[in-house]
């Protein structure tokens, strides 16, 4: 009878143990007929204890415990619950196979009884399910997290609805990895079960998810190509009503809220957590590389396992801000571990979602609402790369101007104010002492430049109208095909500095084979377009001599993946003077 | 508990201490000459905030501790071994790992690294002498 896998020369866990000793300690009292006398306060802890490993371990009077406990308890399950919060947290990685079913059953048990705090144990389990692994054990985990949401979803209405947003999160999150891989058929049952979940919590609860705030869009934005998000984001742009959430005036609602640091914690495990909240305020610059590497090869090195970066980076931004203390000594900051990160990325696609986590506040920062930490590692990671590491400020700042014109043409203006209030509270905070350091770089200047001359473009309206048609058409092709469209250009041209920098470029070639692709499809184009429409209105408008040039950020096929640029702008406002 | 840079070289089985693992050799099957019985032993670098060290594993030690991990140590020795300056658990200690990751440490001094000598006063017992090198001559630094 045991509780975990201890391999030789480990030390005993002081959380088995406690557990183990309290169980036997009252063994004789957990078997019928059950003491009829109240327990002192010391005693209840102790049978609490000896309870839950008895659940637990013995299988086969599982239920006898279960029954015990319904009759001794005395503080709505808090004690119990908290108890096996420490195991989930503590042991969960190390419990036997058995063992973590037990407690999928327990757990369901605690949902009936509406026990305090079961929404907490909820969140510690899904925080066990790791992004980007596709071992039978963590999907098996993610299958039974997402059934329980589904079969008890009245129960943890009445516990605590934030609970649901709390699994909307992690599964949209999941989501972005399960369908990534669609060849996996072991895959298929839980994916749908996953988008069932999501789709159901967005419909059904969507004032609930005005709550999760940008990174809702973030993840959503993520999944397009999947039909029925497709539809829920067709709603969220033109269709505000559907989702009889009174007030709820549009996305820019969404933009404006800052996302709690509760769901960043969502994606990232217990360990990883402590291991980078210790490596950012006890390990000093300059000693880091040995704890980096060990904190890859343990999360990071195992195949699929990179787009895990991205919920890291979101965690250093928004869930760790250190202390002054730490600021101030010599421990390694948090811009230089993601600089580390995102030099880790081998995938464009990983690496452009990266970028997209590490920007992402600065597009919708409100000094009201925001917390300037969220935003300073982006900052200083710009500036300290200056010296050695240029091309990171290069692709960051380029990046950051890509975002600001394309990820999302209808709120350019949000956007713009966005990151002009980004930089301008960096600046007054002292963050950063003035912005010379980047206009007074010479390897900067072109891009600076060319943001100066699009931010003047007059005729900015029309242009954008252009760019929303062709990202319209862009978002219903489907991922396999970006995928091939991708990997035929990463690996032909791989040293290639346009592909090797944060944005490739659809040629003229390419997008005539996308049109010959939608031509040769029965796909409903949104708003009744048809290809040729589009492609006519876009050449008729700027001309034939002018490229359309597409780029692209390499995520998975959405608005703000597909960062169209109308290369020669200036050419345009030339002819359309003319006209 | 013992900070690493205060054991001394000493005949005797009493280092209680705790560290991090940061490097393995490989692992070599040795000979004992009395018995002729073959066993395996792995160098190891170890450290904790205050100090370095090369440490033996011994037996099936050798592949139950990874980099990374953080050792406890009971019992322990730091002792000679074929000219070489070695803590060890020794017949009479054992080590356990307690954890991972969440300890930061010094390379630099390195107690194996360091001459020692009689102490004049008290010839039981050693003191250092000079320092030979200022990391591991074994495991040079990496980063």
């Amino acid at each position: 009878m045991k509780l975990i896998q201890i391999s030789s020369h480990e030390a005993k866990n002081p959380t088995e143990l406690s557990l183990r000793q309290a169980f036997e300690l009252f063994e004789p009292k957990l078997r019928p007929p059950f003491a009829l006398t109240i327990p002192n306060p010391q005693e209840y802890l102790f049978l609490n204890k000896a309870i839950l490993y008895g659940v637990l371990c013995e299988t086969h009077v599982g239920k006898a415990h279960m029954k015990h406990l319904h009759a001794i308890v005395t503080d709505g399950y808090c004690c119990f619950v908290s108890l096996l919060v420490e195991v989930v947290n503590e042991l969960y990685v190390k419990l036997l196979e058995p063992v973590k079913s037990r407690l999928i059953w327990v757990t369901k048990e605690l949902i009936n009884v509406l026990a305090v705090g079961v929404e907490g144990l909820l969140v510690c389990l899904l925080r066990q399910i790791l992004g980007g692994d596709f071992s039978d054990g963590n999907l098996w985990l993610c299958f039974e997290m997402a059934t329980i949401f589904m079969s008890k979803w009245d129960y943890l209405l009445q516990v605590d609805p934030m609970i649901l947003t709390s699994g909307l999160y992690t599964y949209l999150r999941l989501l972005a990895d399960h369908s990534r891989f669609v060849s996996n058929p072991k895959l298929e049952a839980l994916k749908q079960l996953e988008i069932d979940f999501c789709i159901k919590v967005l419909k059904e609860q969507f004032p609930l998810c005005l709550k999760v705030g940008r990174d809702l869009v973030r993840l959503l934005q993520d999944l397009v190509h999947l039909p029925k998000f497709r539809a829920i984001w067709k709603d969220l742009v033109l269709n505000q009503g559907e989702f009889k959430a009174r007030g709820f005036y549009g996305i820019p609602q969404l933009y404006n809220t800052r996302t709690p640091s509760e769901y960043m914690l969502l994606r990232i495990t217990p360990e990883m957590e402590a291991q980078l909240r210790f490596l950012l305020t006890h390990v000093k610059l300059g000693n880091q590389k040995r704890h980096q590497a060990w904190f890859a090869k343990k999360f990071l090195w195992e195949p699929n396992r990179e787009t895990l970066i991205i919920d890291i980076v979101r965690f250093i931004c928004c869930a760790y801000h250190p202390t002054n203390e730490v600021i101030q000594s010599d421990v390694v900051p948090r811009w230089a571990v993601i600089g580390w990160l995102l030099k880790s990325c081998t995938k464009n696609y990983v690496e452009a979602n990266v970028k997209l986590a590490l920007l992402y506040d600065w597009l919708f920062f409100e000094e009201r609402v925001d917390n300037i930490m969220d935003i300073e590692p982006a900052m200083l990671l710009m500036v300290y790369s200056i010296p050695r590491y240029i091309d990171i400020t290069h692709t960051l700042l380029e990046f950051l101007f890509l975002l600001m014109e394309n990820y999302d043409v209808e709120h350019y203006d949000i956007l713009v104010k966005g990151v002009s209030t980004s930089f301008s509270v960096l600046v007054k905070r002292g963050v950063i002492c003035s912005l010379d350091v980047l206009t007074s770089c010479d390897a900067l200047s072109p891009i600076l430049q060319q943001a100066r001359q699009v931010g003047n473009l007059k005729s900015r309206k029309s242009v954008n109208k252009l760019v929303v048609l062709v990202i319209l058409w862009a978002t219903i092709l489907p991922l396999k095909a970006w995928l091939f469209f991708f990997s035929e250009k990463s690996e032909s041209k791989k040293r290639d500095p346009v592909i090797h920098d944060s944005a490739g470029m659809i040629s003229h070639s390419a997008v005539l084979w996308l049109l010959k692709y939608f031509n040769g499809s029965d796909f409903d184009i949104s708003r009744n377009f048809s290809i040729n429409t589009i492609w006519d209105g876009v050449s008729e408008q700027i001309g034939p001599h002018v490229k359309l040039k597409g780029h692209t950020c390499f995520t998975s096929p959405n608005l703000c993946c597909l960062c169209v640029r109308l290369e020669n702008s200036l050419h345009m406002r030339g002819r359309r003077t003319h006209c | 508990m013992v900070p690493l840079k205060d054991i001394v070289p000493a005949a005797q089985n009493n280092i209680n201490t705790r560290f991090i693992l940061l490097d393995k050799g490989i692992v070599k099957t040795t000979t004992t000459t009395l018995s002729q019985a073959q066993n395996k032993t792995c160098l190891a670098l170890v450290a904790d905030e205050t100090a370095a060290v090369h440490f033996q594993l011994w037996g099936n030690e050798c592949d139950a501790f990874e980099s990374g991990d953080i050792v406890e140590l009971s019992n322990g020795i730091f002792s000679y071994c074929r000219n070489n300056l070695l803590l060890r658990a020794g017949k009479r200690g054992k080590i356990e790992k307690v954890g991972e990751f969440m300890m930061a440490y010094v390379e630099t001094p390195n107690l194996s690294e360091i001459r020692w000598v009689p102490d004049p006063n008290n010839p039981k017992k050693y003191i250092q002498e000079a320092v030979i090198s200022p990391h591991s001559r074994i495991f040079p630094p990496k980063y």
